[in-house]
């Protein structure tokens, strides 16, 4: 996690949504120990795909880098958009709505997020970062198979913040594409 | 977390140092075996392994490995007791020990992780069961007095000695105190080449000027060689101790028999411990030679651009002083980074000689499984390739060696009836071409019968009896390489299921490297593998097409041609001339699936080659030359065609070309095609 936090504060475009995100973590430690030890929290980090809200977990999240320079790479499902080098890695991109199944993002507008789940780097398109922030995990209504099934395949649960609902998502199955 | 991390570091550290201490041991271990056999043991040969599971012992304990402590101290109990004379070594010893050797080898590689704890009790009993603790025997004539102020090891050695019928002497010697340590070091060493220097005992007859010694020597010369020889360096005066009663004539068997100490043996056996290491080697981790490699070809581009800039300093004013100055510092610049380069390049590079010895351990092992007897050759052991190309390699020649073993070679009842030698040679050799290796296994026995393969292949599924009659032989080979195929029914425990070949073509592949069959039925078979020196940095030819971007690595490329007249702008046509030669191509933006440009004009044709297959890549425009350091590209991501991807400055980043699969991925579908 620490490493997780250096990473975004040495990012070559630090946008402000980093330093919210970087702020948020410092300020409580922002590890998976401080999760599971304090009061059953969860630390997201949301972001919008407009109109709704969506979420991984802080310790999913590496840096947030603006939109742009891809490479694309042919043969490939089209919401692979291409890579993009970071710092050396080369880290492939996914544009989420299309991923979801929600629509497409508009070329070299909004923001990528880029994860990092076993030793794999994604960076995943979304419209903007609204910030990290602490929720109960009481409160993660389980996404059950009522809903939009394909939905729900990527939704880990949901969490109403301020009176708004937030999905978290579920960032392994993202970036499993094998069967893609 | 922070402890975390570094604790991880440091455990990875400590799995790489017990790596080179079983590799060290494994050296050992095979000339110890070597030994056996030919019935002479080298006490510093046992010594060193007896260090090296010591060392082991304590390294884990620290880490708390206690799986790895406890079976090292076990191996570390036996040697002991080997070393001291206290058991035998037998041929069961030795493969107790070897096996023990090889389970520490698994529990490294498996980072203590998967649970090997009975294999681990089970290796234990066995050491311990694999050997008869002798009762010391005391030999006539020899005080017990005497030998009570020798240490074991030291009274082990004296008693050998005296088997060996060689002459004991106790030279006795005084320095003054000034200078006693210079001198007792020189006279030892010189001792040392004319016998083994068993004990250093300290006289009763030191004063305060002069220190007295007793060195007990066992030796084959006689007194007043000896005697003559400790002259040179201070007065002496010698007891003699035991004489070997035939000092020249025919030995009785022994079963140890000392070889001339070797030089390095004094430092081994010095009495003065020390914690200093005698190698200068610093151990780095590749990931962080990567990172300086990066920062290389970034200042390659940064160079790139002073370069231009210079250039237009040329072009647009009449000469200035600083516009020459400059022109002159960019060459010089140009000159000191490609020594850089070079010697970034220079460190990752390891003989590939690390490789093949890992091997000899390994036929051995094979060799008592099967009861097939194998030599192993090898050559060119001084060939550099980067050191990440050696490990990839490691499984590949290791699965390619165990087919080999299981296929090839045939029995020994087998070869004599053949009139073969009884015994199969494996030859392993690496030499360097241009920028590439070729490595070689090479043996000498069934070859590989392609009616065979064609007749499994079919039997097996895996391709159809129609398809298979238009193979050609070279192709036919190439059988071997599909997934699922095995030349033989049963399950062997060597080769397994034949799972191994495909995955073998795979990581070679994955190297952009090339491997070629070459057999010829009841002679042999010949593995080869063409591999490139490093993969950190390569010559690449930057090409566009469809307003995309590609760097092709140079050293894949047979030739580059012109295409001025297209007669198929669209490139619809799957054979181009070239040189009078008819090929088979395509164009790179077909490839990739992309509608390509209608424009007319000139092309160029990239002509790329494997084994006697050609193919000719189609592209628009030729850019520039450029070296290039080659990222993989994420796992998630594998298209066949790209092998990864490179950063070129601000020019972005482009994707390089694979141009091997390309071909292999073309010719495959076109063969298809036919095919239905």
């Amino acid at each position: 996690m620490l490493k997780n936090k250096t990473d975004i504060l040495q990012g070559n475009e630090i946008s402000e949504d980093v330093r919210q995100l970087a702020a948020a973590a410092d300020d409580n430690g922002g590890s998976l120990e401080y999760r599971s030890l304090n009061r059953g929290m969860i630390q997201i980090v949301s972001f919008h795909l407009l109109p709704n809200e969506y979420a991984f977990e802080v310790s999913d999240a590496v840096e947030v880098l603006k939109h742009g320079g891809l490479t694309s790479v042919p043969r490939m499902p089209g919401f692979v958009k291409g890579i993009l080098s970071v710092r050396g890695d080369m880290v492939p991109i996914f544009d989420l709505k299309m991923r979801l199944g929600i629509g497409s993002s508009k070329d070299n507008l909004g923001r990528i997020l880029v994860t990092f789940f076993d030793d794999l780097k994604v960076g995943f398109i979304v419209d903007r970062l609204s910030g990290v922030r602490e929720v109960p995990l009481s409160s993660i209504v389980p996404s059950n198979g009522t809903e939009d099934p394909a939905k729900s395949l990527f939704v880990e649960g949901v969490v109403s913040v301020n009176g708004r609902n937030v999905s978290i998502l579920n960032l392994g199955r993202l970036i499993d594409i094998s069967g893609v | 977390m922070a402890n975390r991390d570094a604790k991880k570091e440091r455990l990875k550290e400590f799995l790489a140092e017990a790596e080179d201490i079983l590799n060290s041991m494994g050296k050992g271990l095979l000339k110890l075996g070597k030994g056996v056999k030919a019935g002479i043991i080298d006490p510093a040969v046992l010594n060193g392994i007896f260090r090296s599971a010591h060392t082991l012992k304590g390294m884990s304990g620290v880490f708390d490995f206690t799986e790895m402590t406890s079976l090292s101290h076990a191996l570390e109990d036996t040697l002991d007791l080997l070393r001291m004379g206290r058991i035998a070594l037998t041929d069961d010893v030795l493969d107790c020990i070897m096996a023990t050797h090889e389970l520490l080898l698994r529990i490294v590689a498996s980072r203590g992780e998967s649970d090997l704890a009975s294999e681990i009790e089970t290796a234990k009993i066995n050491l311990s069961r694999s050997y008869q603790i002798r009762k010391p025997k005391i030999e006539a004539g020899i005080g017990r007095e005497f030998l009570s102020v020798l240490t074991e090891y030291e009274e082990h050695r004296f008693r050998e000695n005296l088997r060996e019928s060689r002459n004991i002497f106790m030279v006795n010697v005084g320095f003054p105190i000034t200078n006693f340590d210079k001198s007792y070091v020189t006279l030892i060493e010189l001792l040392k080449t004319e016998s083994e220097v068993i004990a250093t005992l300290p006289s009763s007859r030191t004063n305060h000027q002069m220190l007295f010694f007793d060195i007990l020597a066992g030796t084959s010369r006689d007194r007043n060689f000896i005697l003559a020889l400790a002259g040179k360096v201070t007065e002496a005066d010698i007891r003699v101790i035991s004489e070997g009663s035939r000092p020249e004539g025919p030995r009785e068997p022994a079963a140890l028999e000392l070889i001339k100490p070797s030089k390095d043996r004094l430092r081994q056996d010095s009495p003065h411990e020390t914690l200093r290491r005698s190698s200068n080697s610093v151990r780095v981790n590749i990931g962080k030679l990567d990172n300086i490699m990066n920062i290389v070809s970034e200042l390659f581009i940064l160079k790139t651009n002073i370069a231009a800039l210079s250039e237009d300093l040329k072009n647009q004013s009449v000469l200035s002083t600083s516009g020459i100055e400059l022109s002159r510092i960019e060459k010089l610049l140009d000159r000191k980074l490609l020594e850089l380069r070079d010697s970034v390049l220079d460190v990752r590079m390891v003989p590939i000689g690390q490789l093949f010895s890992r091997y000899e351990t390994f036929t051995n092992k094979l060799s008592r499984e099967t009861g097939k007897e194998i030599r192993m050759v090898t050559h060119g052991e001084e060939t550099e390739i980067d050191k990440l190309i050696i490990e990839e390699l490691a499984d590949p020649l290791m699965h390619i060696i165990r087919n080999v073993v299981d296929h090839g070679i045939e029995a020994s009842s087998v070869r004599e009836a053949l009139g073969k030698a009884r015994a199969g040679t494996i030859t392993l050799s690496a030499y360097q071409k241009g920028n590439r290796v070729i490595v070689e296994v090479k043996d000498d026995g069934a070859g590989i019968d392609d009616d065979f393969i064609r007749e499994k292949a079919v039997e097996k599924g895996i391709v159809s009896r129609d398809y298979v009659k238009r193979l050609s032989r070279q192709e036919t080979l190439e059988l071997l390489f599909m997934p699922g195929f095995s030349t033989r029914d049963e399950v062997s425990e060597i080769s397994g299921r034949g799972v191994g070949m495909d995955v073998v073509k795979e990581n070679i592949t994955r190297l952009s490297g090339i491997i070629d069959i070459d057999t010829v039925k009841g002679k042999g078979t010949r593995f080869i593998l063409t591999i490139p020196i490093t993969l950190a940095i390569m010559q690449a030819l930057i090409i566009e097409d469809s307003r995309e971007r590609y760097a092709v690595p140079l050293s894949a490329v047979l030739e580059v041609v012109e295409i001025r007249q297209p007669d198929d702008p669209a490139g619809l046509s799957n054979e181009i001339t070239v040189n009078g030669r008819s090929i088979p191509s395509v164009r790179l933006s077909r490839f990739f699936g992309k509608e390509s440009l209608q424009s007319a004009g000139t092309r160029y044709g990239i002509v790329v080659g494997l084994a006697e297959h050609r193919l000719c890549i189609i592209v628009e425009c030729l850019v520039e030359e450029l070296d290039v350091v080659v990222k993989p590209l994420s796992r998630l991501l594998k298209v066949s065609g790209i092998a990864g991807a490179t950063d070129i400055g601000d020019k972005g980043t482009i994707l390089v070309l694979d141009v091997t699969g390309i071909l292999e991925q073309t010719l495959k579908e076109r063969k298809s095609f036919v095919r239905v």
